[in-house]
């Protein structure tokens, strides 16, 4: 069986609905950040999937883009999440509750 | 005039990037208080709004077409500049001072507001991404940037998370945008899909984008962060949240839907998706502000209920729009300039609010509606100039917010929206209801404590100018047209005068 574009939009759109999934369902902060990268690499899959198909560079460069701005996003995220973990001694959504109506 | 070069167009970020960087490390190395700090990055704002003036806002395509300079660009450029001029003066001179260095909360502005300026002239969907990551990241360390505040930390975490989510719905429909049509400016898009029926991956693409941005405006359903962050971030950055970052989610919006996705069957998706949202954020955000007791969560609310009112003008903006004409300023462009002007309005009057919150946080014991009883008394000039920041966010004449909600209205009464006119009035009648809660506990309630509240010269002064400037341009309309006039969208594929500077080796 060959291998075409659908197949890789297909692991990508499954990956991101299990990161959606998780983003909603999860219950501790580190894995529901983990659940928000693999909707970003579900999305760079499906990029470098269209832009190999299209004969395109444009969706490689893009997929770069992401990955470097990811890592920033990762490295203040989880800066955060120590400086809560420092406070509170915990990483469970559900102990946040300082701001409830 | 500035040669009509690439980097000229550029010049304003690139300098404030730079500025920024250099003050990070001169603040680091010489110590200099935030005092000082705070006036270099003034300065900053000030060269970079010098140059922006500058520039013409003839339309062009720049830097190898990622970037399109036009009206609406240079007016956004000038209200970001002014709107981060405002946060940084607020950040040094109003909110109490940050422990551990508070240089870097006065620079970090800087830099949201570099990629706030590239968002305005965006014209490619990679350098939209870049730009608004730029926003974001940086404003979550503002958020959270009173690291020993659980408020401010749980707030900062919600920002976080809602954040990303929003980033990956953003990049998975490029990815899709991208695949269907091979590339990611927006004139090339454009220029594919014209005159064809839309792709099926075209419009899911469009659906991502448009919930990606979603989260930027607060757009019910994906406010739900809204009241949260805004409650938990110092009062400065809340007020930046909900000017910039909101005005910055609406103009990629309009460059993506009216300028990009501007055809018959694209339309067929977008308009009907922001309907609905603007009805929902309309209702949601002024009757959930009704039962709220604290001032920056029911301002939370009511910004959700400000993204409802400037959607409907974008909603009345879309120039396939098939609606009755009237005489009164039948053309679409009327949209747009309806949601310049409404921003404009809603700048003045979220910071004059935020101004006298941030004044007010250091000396009541908290920003509960019953703290502000008998304010009148303690502080003429605070309760007045919150309650005419409120009264104008209400819309009522002769306060600029009303220019701006009959501006919508009219627009919505014009293009034949007879459903979105129906909730837009309900909405603003709603409105009144809460925004008055405050006033009456300023002016008829009874102080618990009748102890002056005194204001610096500096702060009272901003003050009066918010007020003077909410007032003129309530009874004068027309003072804002310098600014508003041409500023709109160029259309890339009809416009025969937008030319490529390419930029060669």
């Amino acid at each position: 069986m060959d291998i075409t574009l659908n197949h890789y939009l297909a692991v990508g759109a499954i990956l991101f609905v299990i990161g959606l999934i998780g983003v909603i369902t999860r219950r501790n902060l580190i894995i529901i950040y983990m659940s928000l990268e693999m909707m970003l690499q579900a999305a760079n899959l499906t990029l470098v999937a269209f832009s190999r198909f299209n004969g395109s560079l444009d969706g490689q460069v893009f997929v770069f883009f992401v990955i470097t701005v990811a890592a920033a996003e990762v490295a203040v995220g989880l800066a955060l999440i120590v400086a809560l973990y420092r406070l509170r001694q915990t990483t469970q959504v559900q102990d946040l509750t300082s701001l409830k109506f | 005039m500035i040669p009509n070069t690439y980097v000229a167009y550029f010049a304003p970020e690139i300098l404030l990037t730079i500025w920024a960087m250099g003050l990070l490390l001169a603040e680091a190395f010489l110590s200099l208080s935030p005092r000082v700090v705070a006036a270099w990055a003034l300065g900053g704002l000030a060269i970079a709004a010098i140059i922006t003036l500058c520039l013409d806002s003839t339309p062009i395509l720049f830097w190898g077409g990622v970037s399109k300079w036009d009206g609406a660009a240079k007016f956004f450029h000038l209200f970001f500049l002014v709107v981060a001029a405002l946060v940084i003066w607020m950040g040094d001179e109003v909110q109490e001072p940050v422990p551990h260095g508070g240089g870097e909360f006065v620079v970090l502005p800087l830099f949201t507001t570099a990629g706030l300026m590239l968002l305005a002239s965006a014209n490619d969907f990679i350098l939209l991404f870049i730009a608004l990551e730029l926003v974001t990241i940086s404003f979550y360390i503002l958020v959270a940037y009173h690291r020993r505040s659980l408020v401010a930390l749980e707030a900062g975490v919600k920002y976080l998370i809602l954040g990303g989510l929003s980033s990956a719905f953003l990049v998975m429909g490029v990815a899709y945008i991208f695949g269907l049509t091979g590339c990611t400016r927006f004139d090339l898009i454009g220029a594919r899909l014209h005159d064809q029926p839309l792709p099926p991956g075209v419009a899911f693409g469009l659906l991502l984008v448009i919930t990606g941005i979603g989260f930027k405006i607060a757009m019910v359903p994906f406010q739900s962060w809204a009241p949260d962050v805004y409650e938990g971030a110092p009062n400065s950055i809340t007020a930046f949240l909900s000017v910039g970052s909101k005005a910055g989610g609406f103009i990629i919006l309009m460059r993506v839907v009216l300028g990009l996705f501007n055809t018959q069957a694209a339309a067929a998706i977008w308009i009907p998706v922001l309907s609905v949202g603007a009805i929902a954020s309309l209702l949601l955000g002024n009757l959930a502000a009704i039962p709220q007791r604290n001032l920056k969560r029911m301002l939370g609310y009511s910004s959700i209920g400000h993204t409802g009112f400037i959607l409907v003008a974008i909603v009345g903006a879309a120039t396939v729009l098939t609606g009755k004409v009237l005489p009164f300023n039948n053309d679409a462009q009327t949209g747009q300039t309806a949601v310049m002007v409404y921003l404009v309005t809603y700048l003045l009057a979220t910071f004059t609010a935020f101004i006298v919150l941030a004044v007010l946080e250091r000396r009541l014991p908290g920003l509960e509606i019953h703290h502000l009883a008998g304010l009148s008394q303690r502080s003429p000039l605070l309760s007045a100039a919150l309650a005419l920041s409120l009264v104008s966010m209400a819309g009522v004449p002769p306060l600029s917010g009303f220019i701006a909600k009959m501006m919508v209205i009219l627009v919505a009464w014009n293009r034949g929206l007879y459903t979105l006119l129906g909730f837009t009035i309900f909405a603003a009648v709603a409105a009144l209801y809460y925004y008055l809660g405050p006033i009456k506990a300023m002016y008829w309630s009874e102080p618990l404590d009748e102890t002056p509240i005194r204001v610096n010269r500096v702060t009272s002064a901003v003050l009066i100018v918010l007020i003077f400037l909410l007032l003129l341009t309530g009874f004068w309309a027309n003072s804002m047209a310098p600014l508003i006039n041409g500023a709109t969208l160029a259309q890339s594929s009809a416009s025969a005068t937008t030319t490529v500077a390419l930029v060669q080796h």
